[in-house]
């Protein structure tokens, strides 16, 4: 079975290389996630990749936040709230779901999806600028 | 093998044989009673003979003396004289009471007399003396008379022995009777019990095998059948066994159905589960497909705002 995924799209980036390296690895990483999916996956499967996704989510978030802290960004405690929003939503998630990995992995694949498009085309494009100043490319 | 069969038979050869042997001891008695009566009646006859001899044997010896010369009479008169002899010897064999035993000694005595004064008195007329001719025939004729007083006394008492005689095979006819008929109804009651032993012998083992026949019918498997019908060596023992065969191979089955039901349903219940599991991927996969769709709009307004605000 094959279903639709978000592919990486120059519309995405933040013009910083390093982070939008690691939005890609994210759109792959859940693409990963949705091929495995489609293939009548085992339990253990969809746990370490759905695992190595939200580890990998938290690693991109410090990765951010140590830059707007560095140029103390005007938004930066608005931007890291909505960090926090966003893991408290994974960790309600997580908690509804435990009984049934492939139900969460794939309202975890959904609600990735809307967030990442909502978060990348609104909230990380207000930061451009300032990153830019700063002389990130 | 002491089968049922056998017994059956056994008994039944039993009964024959009883009621077999009991009709011959009454066959037998009656026969001997018969044959007792006719010999009695037949020495008798030769008895009453005797008479009739005697008095022939004088006659022939007056016939002799009138008509002197005439051989013809001598050979009467031998012949007559041989047969009364024979008689006599043969009665003497015949007769069993003692008391006519003596009697007919008696008579044979006193036919002697007859017989040696007719004796004397042909020797003379032999010789052609004929003076003495009809003293010798008055001897003659008072010897007679004793002979037949003689001969009518025997049969007297032998009457009164055929009379006693049948009175007591009456008697014992009567006594093997009534001890034939208390023994044979003694045998039929023995029987009566014996069968009625064997019938409970039969039924109850039946009785007891048809109690576990109907808990199986009624579906309790773990029904005991009693180790005495097992053992048992006719033909309820081998019923019984084959029966206990016939449980242990069904309760056998049930097993094997009930291990493959088992199996049935695990299977049936992996396969519910498999396709449980693939409608709900399928669920996930459409739902999904919708969403995609949402998103997609949702790119293309943020898209158009981000170009409204870089115009702007």
């Amino acid at each position: 079975m094959t279903t639709s995924k978000l592919e990486w799209d120059e519309k995405y980036s933040v013009g910083v290389q390093q982070i939008d390296n690691q939005h890609k690895k994210m759109f792959d990483t859940i693409n990963r996630l949705i091929e495995l999916l489609a293939s009548k996956p085992t339990q253990s499967d969809v746990d370490s990749i759905v695992k190595a996704l939200v580890e990998y989510k938290q690693f991109h978030f410090k990765t951010e936040e140590d830059y707007f802290d560095k140029f103390n960004y005007e938004h930066k405690e608005e931007h890291k709230a909505k960090h926090r929003e966003f893991n408290s939503k994974l960790v309600s998630l997580i908690d509804l779901y435990k009984e049934d990995t492939i139900a969460l992995a794939f309202s975890l694949v959904n609600f990735l999806e809307d967030w990442l498009i909502d978060h990348l085309m609104v909230e990380d494009q207000k930061y451009i600028e300032c990153f830019r100043a700063h002389g990130l490319k | 093998m002491n089968s049922i069969r056998n017994r059956i038979q056994n008994t039944l050869i039993g009964m024959i044989l009883v009621v077999g042997v009991f009709a011959a001891i009454m066959f037998l008695v009656n026969q001997l009673n018969v044959y007792q009566n006719q010999r009695i009646i037949q020495t008798m006859t030769m008895e009453y003979s005797i008479i009739s001899m005697s008095d022939n044997l004088i006659k022939t010896y007056n016939n002799a003396g009138k008509n002197s010369g005439n051989m013809q009479f001598f050979s009467e008169y031998r012949t007559i004289k041989e047969n009364l002899l024979n008689v006599i010897i043969l009665l003497k064999t015949r007769i069993v009471s003692e008391e006519s035993r003596m009697l007919l000694l008696g008579v044979e005595h006193t036919a002697n007399m007859v017989i040696s004064e007719c004796d004397a008195g042909l020797k003379e007329i032999k010789a052609g003396e004929l003076q003495n001719f009809s003293e010798h025939f008055a001897q003659a004729h008072k010897e007679n008379e004793f002979v037949q007083s003689n001969t009518a006394t025997l049969l007297q008492k032998e009457l009164e022995y055929l009379s006693s005689t049948q009175e007591k095979s009456q008697q014992l006819y009567f006594i093997t009777l009534i001890t034939s008929s208390i023994i044979f109804l003694f045998v039929i009651f023995v029987m009566i019990i014996y069968a009625s032993n064997f019938s409970k012998q039969l039924i109850n083992p039946i009785e007891n095998l048809t109690k576990s026949v109907e808990q199986v019918a009624a579906g309790k498997m773990d029904v005991l059948i009693n180790q005495e019908l097992i053992n048992q060596k006719d033909e309820v023992g081998i019923l019984s066994r084959s029966f206990e065969m016939m449980v242990i191979n069904i309760k056998d089955m049930i097993t094997k159905l009930n291990y493959s039901n088992i199996q049935i349903t695990n299977s049936k219940d992996a396969l519910e589960k498999g396709n449980t599991e693939l409608k709900k991927l399928n669920q996930f996969m459409v739902d999904r497909e919708i969403k995609m769709i949402e998103l997609k709009k949702r790119i293309s307004e943020l898209e158009k705002s981000s170009m409204q605000q870089g115009k702007i």
